[in-house]
């Protein structure tokens, strides 16, 4: 048996698949592919996988992480399940997982925040800077690719993408999620300042 | 990172879906397995007339689209009923109802194809027509729209949705759609008048259009240019040799029923006369244990889901059960899957099976003893007796189970005031031997207005008034009011409408439409339903309701739906209801006498269905 860790994305009408159905999704997924998973005892006996810090329905993940238990693994294995799973999700990399659970080690995560309306960065960063819980931020700025901004979380587990729309409605800068785009760019910890991925 | 990389941002429908509840059911992220490329020019979207929840779970719906694909290598693709919310953001942003799959606009298809599952799904079948870009009414309807056809029971009653559907398919899919398909293939790009001129002459075919009904003393007379009626339906006489699906589509989100279904025969002869599933799937054919074995095997492979599900009216009826669960056991095993019985008889057999399916022993066990005495079980010919019930519910408690539902039926032919108290003296003895062997016993018991169906001995019955449902329904609950019995009892609101639409004529279309007009939408859903809307559409169509529901039907009227033969014959109707007034039962021919029920002939052909 082995414990691997995955990096995937999830993109496009995927991002509104609830994050409490995704082991299921990987394991039918996985199961389809001839993956041969190491199951969890008691009654209802279900493959061992155990998911990240839950991403929000509707916000797109590119660096995701799940491990699973695996009878047998073989590298040619991730083009195969890839093939399985729906068109959004894509396991991007993996390796052997090693160390702490996910939940106890990703403990900072890099987020893209796009607001849908004439209306200045500055202004959405302070609304942030006030209403996140207190050392919550990592780091916030612009971003250099377009009218987005990078923010840097600490806590994934606690910390959901979701503060960021509740502090902007509370500001009123927006009225709802629709009016917003979030992008997880990174799961990880914290090494400096910088957000390292886990994988 | 380029922020003009992020395709998300282009997605027209990602506000709606940020902004609607359960936003997972639009997304149409399911697996579908790739067949091969297909060589037809017809595009066909099956269509659901309720939520993808609901639809997803219809065993129906996973047939058709894998033999369309696959077997008659037809473009496929599947389309849903928004909820209330969607619908209102669609409207609001003027955007279309599109197919699943494809994300295609419904009017770009060659074919509509609904099913009719039940009665207060009609409405919906509106909203999606209109959503779709489809004139709702056939009449309206021009060359480039789509044909709009219908398959289920409900095509077999086809008068209250017949403006709004071009093609009724009657019978079996597999049986119907091979000419269908070749028919229409044939016909592209012809008049659409042309089209449903050829179509009408296929086999288990009816096309409202030609005729038109008029209503007379003696009932409803439909005449017109068609071909002669009445339109029969038509069936496979061999599962076996009819494809049944070995891939699946498999849902990435929730749904009602999560797991494989494998259907294990089609039909029924207990001969229930209330059950209009019983009358209108006969004859009796199974699917070899063999088959079922197999094709489980290959669904767990192709699938990854992790329990199968056997699916029929009556699963413990299948001949070879014992063999599919003895053969099944490795392969489950292999699997690590489970297996469960959806429809449980009421007798110690039954009992005995669940107790071999582990997926089965947790939570409740339901059974439907239906009615309360023996003396009505006898009229409806449910042959469950006293002991029977006495001793499932033994045999229950005993083998672990903490709780059990019961289901039963209210305003039944010849119910007297003891019947209803029947229900609630057999809630407690099933209660008390319960507790005989656990203190922990909870029992649950659900009480439906009855709603006499078409097609069958009691189609020419009246059906309680709104307020005797309710009389009979508290007097129930009061009567039961104990703190280890749960007593629910169906909306007698939605029953009646029910009882209205299941024996409707065609002048019920025009107050649908009003009612859909008026905002009935979800008429199946509590949240949803609003009687008052309809009431008011009936007033001003002028129309009495009740009429529909609650009349009695003299044996000489001429009923909306004696132009589709559905197989059993009218005498055999009629035979059926004279016993019923006469509290005698009718054996099931499958382990006793042919009761020429109208299928011998078939009969003859196919054994009886039996697995040989």
């Amino acid at each position: 048996m082995t414990r691997m860790r995955f990096a995937f994305s999830k993109r496009k009408l995927c991002c509104f698949i609830p994050h409490v159905v995704l082991p299921q999704v990987f394991a039918r997924a996985g199961i389809r592919a001839g993956i041969d998973f190491e199951y969890s005892e008691g009654f209802s006996p279900r493959p061992r996988i155990s998911i990240g810090p839950a991403l929000p329905v509707g916000v797109i993940g590119l660096g995701e992480l799940f491990d699973a238990e695996i009878r047998n693994w073989e590298s040619s294995m991730l083009d195969k399940w890839n093939y399985f799973l729906p068109d959004g999700i894509s396991l991007v990399d993996c390796r052997e997982a090693d160390g702490p659970s996910l939940g106890k080690a990703c403990t900072a995560a890099s987020y893209l925040l796009c607001v849908l309306k004439q209306i200045s960065l500055q202004e959405i960063m302070d609304s942030l800077n006030e209403q996140l819980p207190a050392g919550s931020i990592i780091a916030i700025g612009p971003d250099p690719g377009g009218p987005l901004i990078m923010i840097d979380l600490e806590n994934p587990q606690q910390n959901s993408p979701g503060l960021f729309v509740k502090a902007l409605v509370n500001s009123d800068i927006i009225g709802s999620w629709s009016e917003v785009r979030i992008i997880r760019t990174r799961l990880g910890f914290l090494e400096g300042s910088t957000v390292r991925t886990l994988m | 990172m380029n922020y003009y990389e992020f395709e998300e941002l282009n997605i027209p429908e990602w506000d709606l879906l940020s902004s609607v509840k359960k936003s997972s059911r639009y997304t149409g992220t399911d697996w579908i397995p790739t067949g091969k490329p297909s060589g037809s020019k017809l595009d066909i979207c099956l269509a659901f007339p309720d939520v993808y929840e609901i639809g997803m779970s219809y065993v129906g719906f996973q047939i058709l689209y894998y033999f369309l694909k696959e077997i008659l290598s037809v473009n496929v693709d599947r389309a849903y009923c928004p909820w209330i919310d969607m619908e209102q953001k669609m409207r609001e942003k003027c955007l279309g109802l599109n197919s699943l799959e494809f994300k295609r606009s419904l009017a770009s298809f060659d074919v509509l194809g609904f099913t009719l599952q039940h009665e207060l799904t009609y409405t919906n079948i509106l909203t999606m027509l209109d959503l779709g870009g489809i004139p709702i009414r056939s009449s309206e309807r021009s060359d480039d729209d789509p044909l709009v056809i219908a398959g289920g029971p409900g095509a077999l009653v086809p008068e209250p949705v017949a403006d709004f559907i071009d093609v009724f398919c009657l019978g079996d899919g597999e049986a119907f759609l091979p000419d269908f398909v070749k028919c229409l293939e044939k016909m592209k790009g012809a008049e659409r008048n042309e089209k449903l001129q050829a179509l009408s002459n296929i086999k288990g075919a009816y096309v409202p259009s030609l005729y038109s009904p008029e209503y007379t003393e003696q009932g409803v007379v439909l005449s017109g240019g068609g071909p002669a009626l009445p339109v029969s339906r038509v069936i496979v006489e061999s599962l076996d040799d009819t494809p049944f699906p070995d891939r699946m589509i498999v849902p990435n989100v929730p749904v009602i029923h999560d797991r494989i279904p494998v259907e294990i025969f089609r039909g029924c002869t207990r001969g229930c006369r209330f059950c209009q599933a019983g009358m209108i799937y006969r004859p009796v054919r199974e699917r070899s244990p063999e088959t079922v074995t197999n094709l489980m095997e290959k669904l767990l492979e192709n699938t990854g889901w992790d329990e199968v599900s056997l699916v029929s009216l009556a699963s413990c009826d299948h001949r070879g059960i014992t063999d599919i669960l003895d053969k099944s056991e490795n392969i489950l095993k292999k699997h690590r899957a489970k297996l469960s019985l959806p429809s449980l008889r009421m007798d110690s057999f039954s009992v005995d099976l669940a107790t071999r399916l582990e997926s089965m022993k947790r939570g409740s066990i339901t059974f439907a003893p239906e009615a309360g005495t023996q003396r009505l079980r006898n009229i409806i010919n449910k042959g469950v007796s006293e002991e029977d019930i006495e001793s499932t519910a033994d045999s229950v408690f005993r083998n672990g189970w903490h709780k059990m539902k019961l289901y039963f039926m209210m305003g039944l032919p010849g119910e007297t005031d003891e019947d209803i108290e029947g229900i609630a003296r057999i809630s407690k003895k099933v209660l008390a031997i319960g507790r005989h062997h656990t203190g922990k016993t909870q029992l649950s018991v659900s009480v439906a207005g009855f709603v006499p169906k078409a097609h069958t001995p009691f189609q020419w019955e009246p059906q309680d008034k709104l307020q005797v449902f309710r009389e009979k329904g508290n007097r129930i609950k009061s009567l039961i009011n104990h703190r280890r019995i749960s007593v629910h009892y169906h909306d007698p609101e939605q029953s009646f409408l029910e009882g209205v639409l299941a024996r409707g004529d065609r002048r019920i279309c025009s107050v649908m439409e009003k009612a859909w007009r008026k905002g009935a939408r979800f008429d199946g859903w509590a949240e949803t339903f609003s009687l008052a809307i309809w009431e008011s559409a009936f007033e001003e169509e002028g129309l009495d309701p009740g009429m529909y529901a609650n009349r009695s039907r003299s044996l000489d009227e001429k009923l909306p739906w004696d132009h589709i033969d559905a197989g059993v014959s009218r005498a055999f109707l009629e035979r059926e209801r004279e016993k019923a007034l006469s509290t005698s039962l009718t054996q099931d021919c499958r382990w006793n006498s042919c009761q020429m029920c109208g299928q011998e002939e078939v009969c003859k052909i196919i054994d009886r269905g039996v697995t040989k």
